[in-house]
This record gives C-alpha cells, sequence and structure tokens, in this order.
C-alpha cells in the first residue's frame, strides 16, 4: 500500500466530458482539461455551479469514464475505480446501521485489509477529530459536523494516496465549517496525501490549498491556476492577515473578470 | 453485518415457532393400519342430519368393513360436487337436487343412495302470523336466498296452490341473514329445513311456531344423499359398497335409538349444539330416512327422479333432462 | 445515573400508564354503555351479546378459542413465511433485472387487485380442504406489499453511497450485501407489517370459505348455531391475535433495527 506521506501525483491530458441528455442533446460538461497535480500537493477547484468541478472529480476517481483524453494517478492510468482514492462528498453518507467504528472500517472490511491495524489507526483517526468516546454510537445520534469527520476518518484509513473531497463542508453551518477546515488542514500536514478539495468559497480554499483552480461554466474549462503562497500552518488568524486578503481578492476579482461576480 | 445476522436469527426463532404451532395443532385422529382411507364431505356444518353416519363410525361399522372414513364439514353444496369432479374428495354427502343440477351442467358426478325422498321443507311464522295453508303467504314478507331450495321453487309451489305471487312479498337476502331478520320480525316468513333449522330456532327464540309443510302441499325435492364422483365409483366399486353398507347400518340404529344417536354426534362435535336442538334434529332426520321395505335403506326410484327432474325443469335450476342413469345408481346398494 | 431499584419500576409504570391509560379509558367507558344498552333496553343475546356474556363465553370456551386461534395463527404464519421467502427473492430480481421487472410486475398486480374472496373457492376445489388453501390466500394476500416495499427499499440507496463502495473496489454481490439490503430493512419491516396484517385478513377469508377449525371457521358455525356470543368471543380473539403477531414483527423490527429504536411503533 503507498505510505501515507507521499500522496499520488495525478496528471489530467485533454480531458473532456460529454453527456447524452434524456431528450438526445449532447452536453458538454468539461472540455480540454490540462492539469497537472504533484504528489502530497492540496489542490482547491473553485467555481460556480455547473462548471464541471464535481464531474472533474468522479473523472479522476475513475467512477465515471471520460469521453475524450487520459487521467493518471500514480502514474498509472486510471480505468475504473481508483481503490487509491478517499472520497468525502457533500453528505456524509454513513451508513446508519453501523456505529461510528463500523462505518470508519468500512473501507477495512471491503478492501479485505487487515484488521488489528487498520482498527488501531480507525481508533487513533477518530480520537484526533475528537470523536473517541463517540465510536459506539449510531450516526444518528450525532451532529451534521461530527458526522462528516467520522466521513473523513472512513476516506483515511484506508491510507489512500489521494483524498478527494467535493464541497465536503457545504452542508454545515459557518461555524463548523471554521472549525472543520483548520481540523482537515491538521490532519492533513501529519499524513501529507494529495488532496483535490472542491469549494464554493474562495476563502476555504485560500485558507486551504496550495494551489486554486479557477473554472468556468458550460462547457468547464480551467480558467486559471493561482498559487497560494502563505506559510502553514493557517490558523483562525490568517483570514485577518493582509497576504490572505490580498489572495482572496485576486481570485475574486478573476471571477468578476469572467463575469461570474458582477457588481451591479 | 450485525443486523443482517439478527435478521437471519429472528427469522429461524419464527421458523421454530411455526413448528411449534404446527405441532400443537388439531390433527385427524384415527389412523388405522391397513384400512382404505377416505373421506365422506358433508354439504354444511354439522347437523342433526348427519349423526346416522356419526354412529357408523362410533360404532366401528366403518372400520369392519376395512374403510379409515373421516367426516368433514363442507361449504356448500356446489363446491362440494365440484370437488367431486375434480377428484379432490371422494364422497359427498347433501341435498340430492344439487347434485341433480351438478349432473344437468356435465359434472360427472353421481347418486349412490338417497337417503330422505323428500326433503323436509317447511315454511315457519311467528304464533301470532297465521299458517294453515299456502294461501296465508299472501300478503306477507317472505325472505329468499340464492339456492335456497324453497326459493327456486317457489313458483310451482304458488301454481299448484293457487297463491298470488304478486301478493307475496319476495326479499331477497344471504343466506346467514334470514335467520336475523326472521327473529327481529323483519320478515314474517322463512323456509327452513324441518330436521334442522326449525329445532335451532325455536330454542333461540323459545317460542313454538307456527309450520306449513311444503311436502303436504305438493312440493316434493329429493333430500339427502351420497353422491361420488363417476370415476372413483368406476374404480372402486367395492369401496362405495363398503361405505353405503356400513352407513346403512348406521341409519338402522339410528332410527332404532335416536336418543343414542345424538349423543355418539355429540361427542364429535367441535362446537357442541345444544343437546335438546340436537335431539329434536336427530329424531326429525330419522323419521324421514328413505328406508323402503324389502330394499335397502336409500334405494332409489326411477319415478321420484323423474318427478324431481321435472320440477327441477319446471323452475328453470336445470335445461335440460338427460338420461336417468346419468344421475344416479343404485348399483352400489346390491 | 444512581437511583435505587423500586422508584424507577414505579416510575416505568407510571410512565406506562400515562401512556396506555386513556385508551383503557376509553376502552371501559365503551364497555361499560355497552352493557348498560344491553340491560335496559333488554336486548336478546343472539342479536348483541354484552360483555359481560362475551367474556363469559370466553372463559367458558377458553380452550376452543385456543385451539382454533393456533390453527389460525398457523396458516397466518405460515401464508406469511410464504409471502416473505418468495417476495423478497423476487424483489431482488425486480431490482436488478429491467426485463424481468416489465414482466413480472403487471402479473403481481393483477393478481393483487383480483379479489381473494373470488379466488378462494377456485383454490379449494384445486387444493382440497386442509390447510393449503388458506395458507395460499394468506401468502397472495400479503406479498405484494412486502415485494413493493423491498423494491423501494433496495432502491433507496443513495448514488453516493454506491459510488463509495464502488471506488472501494466492492463487487455488485458485496454491495447489494452491505449497503442495498441493510438499508431496505426499515422499508422491508413496514411492508412486513403491512403484510402481516393482510394475511390474518387472508387467512380468515380462506377459512370462511372452506373449513373445519380455526378462528374463522368459530365465526361460520356460531352463526349457524345462533351463537352470537361465541361469534363475538372469536372476533376478539382474532384481533387480539392480529395484534399479537404485528407485535412480533415490531419486536423483531426493533432486535434487527437497533439504530432505528426512536422509530419503531408498538401497540401496547
Amino acid at each position: 500500500m503507498v505510505a501515507a506521506e507521499s500522496g499520488v501525483q495525478i496528471g489530467l491530458r485533454s480531458v473532456s466530458k460529454r453527456y447524452m441528455t434524456a431528450s438526445g442533446d449532447a452536453v458538454d460538461a468539461l472540455a480540454d482539461i490540462d492539469l497537472d497535480i504533484m504528489a502530497g500537493e492540496f489542490v482547491a477547484i473553485v467555481g460556480p455551479s455547473g462548471c464541471g468541478k464535481s464531474t472533474l472529480m468522479m473523472l479522476v476517481s475513475g467512477l465515471i469514464p471520460v469521453t475524450t483524453g487520459a487521467i493518471t494517478v500514480g502514474d498509472a492510468p486510471v480505468k475504473g475505480a481508483v481503490s487509491k482514492a478517499g472520497i468525502v462528498f457533500q453528505r456524509d453518507v454513513l451508513l446508519d446501521w453501523r456505529t461510528v467504528l463500523g462505518n470508519v472500517m468500512l473501507p477495512v472490511e471491503i478492501k479485505k485489509l487487515d484488521r488489528e491495524t487498520h482498527l488501531k489507526k480507525a481508533r487513533d483517526l477518530l480520537r484526533s477529530v475528537g470523536l473517541a468516546e463517540f465510536e459506539e454510537k449510531y450516526p444518528a445520534e450525532l451532529s451534521g459536523g461530527m458526522r462528516q469527520r467520522v466521513a473523513i476518518c472512513r476516506a483515511l484509513v484506508q491510507d489512500p494516496g489521494l483524498l478527494l473531497m467535493d464541497e465536503p463542508f457545504g452542508a454545515l453551518d459557518a461555524l463548523t465549517r471554521e472549525q472543520m477546515n483548520l481540523d482537515l488542514q491538521r490532519i492533513w500536514l501529519r499524513d501529507r496525501n494529495t488532496v483535490m478539495f472542491i469549494t464554493h468559497s474562495i476563502e476555504e480554499a485560500v485558507l486551504l490549498a496550495d494551489r486554486v483552480v479557477v473554472m468556468t461554466s458550460r462547457p468547464g474549462r480551467i480558467a486559471d491556476i493561482l498559487t497560494v503562497d502563505l506559510p502553514r500552518p493557517r490558523g483562525a488568524q490568517t483570514r485577518s492577515e493582509k497576504s490572505f486578503v490580498d489572495c482572496v481578492e485576486r481570485i475574486r476579482r478573476h471571477f468578476m473578470a469572467l463575469g461570474i461576480l458582477s457588481e451591479t | 453485518m450485525k443486523p443482517t445476522t439478527k435478521v437471519v436469527k429472528t427469522g429461524i426463532a419464527t421458523c421454530l415457532l411455526t413448528a411449534l404451532t404446527m405441532a400443537g395443532a388439531p390433527q385427524s385422529v384415527a389412523y388405522g393400519q391397513n384400512l382404505e382411507k377416505l373421506t365422506v364431505r358433508f354439504t354444511w356444518k354439522l347437523k342433526g342430519e348427519y349423526a346416522p353416519l356419526y354412529v357408523a363410525l362410533d360404532k366401528g361399522y366403518y372400520e369392519a368393513e376395512g374403510l379409515d372414513v373421516q367426516l368433514s364439514e363442507g361449504n356448500g353444496a356446489q363446491n362440494v360436487l365440484k370437488a367431486l369432479a375434480a377428484g379432490t374428495e371422494s364422497f359427498g354427502y347433501g341435498p340430492a337436487v344439487a347434485a341433480a343440477q351438478a349432473v344437468s351442467q356435465g359434472l360427472p358426478v353421481k347418486v349412490v343412495a338417497l337417503y330422505q325422498t323428500s326433503a323436509p321443507m317447511g315454511v315457519i311464522a311467528f304464533p301470532d302470523t297465521p299458517l294453515k295453508n299456502p294461501k296465508d303467504l299472501e300478503g306477507k314478507r317472505l325472505a329468499i336466498s340464492v339456492g335456497e331450495t324453497f326459493g327456486d321453487m317457489i313458483r310451482p309451489f304458488a301454481r299448484i296452490n293457487n297463491v298470488d305471487l304478486d301478493k307475496v312479498q319476495l326479499i331477497q337476502m344471504d343466506a346467514s341473514a334470514r335467520t336475523m331478520q326472521f327473529l327481529t320480525r323483519k320478515i314474517d316468513v322463512m323456509s327452513v329445513y324441518l330436521s334442522n333449522e326449525l329445532p335451532q330456532v325455536e330454542k333461540r327464540a323459545g317460542v313454538k311456531f307456527n309450520v306449513l309443510n311444503v311436502t303436504d302441499f305438493g312440493i316434493s325435492v329429493l333430500g339427502s344423499s351420497m353422491y361420488v364422483s363417476s370415476a372413483f365409483a368406476e374404480q372402486n366399486p367395492e369401496t362405495v359398497r363398503k361405505l353405503l353398507r356400513a352407513t346403512a347400518k348406521g341409519y338402522r340404529d339410528a332410527m332404532a335409538d335416536p336418543k343414542e344417536a345424538a349423543k355418539i354426534m355429540m361427542k364429535h362435535m367441535l362446537v357442541p349444539e345444544q343437546p335438546d336442538v340436537l335431539d329434536q334434529q336427530v329424531e326429525a332426520t330419522v323419521v324421514s330416512t328413505n328406508a323402503p321395505t324389502g330394499k335397502p335403506i336409500g334405494w332409489q326410484t326411477d319415478a321420484g327422479w323423474q318427478t324431481n327432474l321435472n320440477l327441477l325443469k319446471e323452475t328453470g335450476a336445470i335445461t335440460d333432462i338427460k338420461p336417468l342413469n346419468a344421475y344416479f345408481t343404485n348399483e352400489y346398494l346390491q | 445515573m444512581a437511583m435505587a431499584a423500586a422508584p424507577a419500576k414505579v416510575g416505568r409504570f407510571r410512565t406506562w400508564l400515562v401512556n396506555s391509560g386513556p385508551v383503557l379509558g376509553i376502552f371501559i367507558v365503551i364497555f361499560l354503555l355497552w352493557e348498560l344498552c344491553c340491560r335496559l333496553f333488554d336486548v336478546p343475546d343472539f342479536i348483541l351479546p354484552s360483555p359481560l356474556e362475551i367474556i363469559d363465553k370466553m372463559t367458558t370456551s377458553w380452550w376452543l378459542l385456543l385451539v382454533n386461534g393456533l390453527v389460525t395463527a398457523q396458516e397466518i404464519v405460515l401464508g406469511f413465511g410464504m409471502s416473505v421467502a418468495i417476495g423478497i427473492p423476487l424483489a431482488v430480481l425486480v431490482v436488478y433485472s429491467r426485463t424481468f421487472e416489465r414482466v413480472a410486475f403487471p402479473f403481481m398486480v393483477s393478481l393483487q387487485t383480483i379479489p381473494k374472496v373470488a379466488l378462494a373457492p377456485i383454490l379449494v376445489m384445486w387444493l382440497g380442504y386442509g390447510i393449503l388453501p388458506k395458507v395460499m390466500v394468506a401468502f397472495l394476500i400479503s406479498f405484494f406489499p412486502i415485494v413493493i416495499a423491498a423494491v423501494v427499499g433496495m432502491r433507496s440507496a443513495e448514488k453516493e453511497m454506491i459510488y463509495l463502495v464502488q471506488s472501494m473496489g466492492a463487487s455488485e454481490l458485496t454491495t447489494f450485501l452491505k449497503i442495498r439490503l441493510p438499508r431496505a430493512l426499515p422499508s422491508i419491516f413496514g411492508g412486513l407489517k403491512i403484510g402481516m396484517g393482510q394475511a390474518v385478513v387472508g387467512a380468515t377469508v380462506g377459512e370462511f370459505i372452506a373449513a373445519e377449525h380455526g378462528l374463522g371457521y368459530l365465526q361460520l358455525i356460531s352463526q349457524v348455531r345462533l351463537d352470537t356470543a361465541l361469534l363475538f368471543a372469536a372476533v376478539v380473539v382474532l384481533s387480539l391475535l392480529g395484534v399479537l403477531l404485528f407485535n412480533m414483527v415490531a419486536w423483531a423490527e426493533r432486535l434487527a433495527l437497533p439504530w432505528n429504536r426512536l422509530r419503531t411503533e408498538m401497540i401496547e
């Protein structure tokens, strides 16, 4: 299994995705995507609704096929589901009938990994997100933020080289969201997986990412990729620092130039 | 994993429970060795009319003939006859009228013994309602039901006795509702089998009713009989003979001592009837048994059948009359 | 939570009383009114027996009611068991095969719409007078809700859940066993509860058509004997049986779905 410290690199070459709708029309979700993500890099993808960012993530995961182009994950071409990928969706999708620990152990069971070592890892992960006492509870007894943390632990327990997150904090309230950002950063700094993080929030992207990919829609294209030079670890205070604000402003102006945000 | 295991465990527990209830349910008692097993399916629920067969069973007459007989209740003559035709039952016991209709419709069944040459039909009314002759029906409310014999016969009855049917209020209702309606005086007159319902209803109401005996007034329908599927009879003639012989013995004993017959029957009833009612039912049954001198009990005549079939044709209960030997045979009585 | 045992027991009794009290109260009121009406208006017992007469009949005929109750219970449980044993696999086929769904569904729906009262005499003719026709009627009447509930339940897994396990490399079978089936259980149990009620009706209808034992049979014969108290007694026992069986399903649900505890209903 790939060591957690070094994530995998991702390469996308001329990737496009076309859907046929029920009425027979063709919809170009993504066109001409070229992107390289380095091992251990945290890349955020920001863009308006319908710009295909979720589709992009699904293509990288291997769960849906590309129409044209090629994707490689860790030097191997993507043909079908990528087992190195841990996925976190916006909905936590925990299994109601399993305990918290049971949920975290799900990938271990399905992939038939060694139970002993991964049980320890699962417990460690839960402890690191502050859910050690909730191991035997059922998801219905947890709050939204807690559930999403469990989902993240579930993604991490299998030592993925790659973490794919599709607006994981979108359903949470603003305060919990801020906390989760810091928690995620802390976990990532420890394991240094490659992360592809999709979000609507420019602030969130800048806080978490090494690079921010700006996308436009219809068809989804990469408009720009901006590097975030802020030092780590970034904390709660970082949001008020000038360098942070400048970075966010730069990206926001980008969206305004693209016509996605406007003053009028 | 855990919830699924739990469901499986619960499923197994349920199966065990089922097995237990199956063990607890009543099973048929007689398990004779080397006896030929067969069932006589009555057309209705247990009543005093069936006592003679219970006598034969209780006194071992069937067993003596090498038969392991089970006497069982049925759910209406039509259904029993259909079961005979389909081969799921071997013998049926009930009104010959129903068999006549079945044969006319082409069902391969036959009547092999006739235990009442005349079904003891009557019409009853509360004491305050005069009912001495058929004309008294005029101006009264009479209940009729589907498949009820008197209701089928109402037109010939009226014709023979000069009753103006237009003056009789005929009310259609379900068979099981009639008794209640009668007892609550919603209808004035009701037809009954004198050997069965009359004692029951009188006991319930606590009064002696006015009775008009239909047979006294020109309507005579063949009464209870033993039917058999034609195919079964052809393949097992000896069995039929044995059954009828033993049954006849039961009848003789019942005729000789009706009270004993009633006691015997009571033993075999899952839901007992009131003893005095049962006594009356058995009495009325044995009195009307078809036991012509010099002939076996249940002996049938061409004349009797012809009259009956003519009557049925007249009322429209059957459309055509087949040759008589399609309906009945006495060959198993010899 | 240090509480002495006695106060805890009293507390639970009190809670039970508060919950069930109003229902019991209503029953008692109906009881008394009924008894009063019967006496005041001198209603003959073959038309409407008074509650006391019914209770008296129940106590004197308790063995009869018990034995016949077991017979009917057996028919119900067997018919219901058949529905589950056939219905769930059928549902799996419907979910996993479009063709099967297109072929099987019209059959199931038309079977459901045929009144079982009409079907029962035909079944008796084919299957004889034993236990089989009653079990068949109970089966036919209870299997549709179970199939539908299972299909709905199995289809209810969110697509993200399926994506997740697929990304973990789960086979179709694993996805079914670990995701679709457990996900379907609450819905299935809902269907089971409905199906159980239907099976009770089915067995009784079967007995009305042709039986020599059972609570439905008792109802028939009590009409023939004009023993209305027995009729009512049989009805009471039948409804108690129905409640008992329903509760058994609810209890099984509580066992199988401990995480669903707050949502299961039980008739106390």
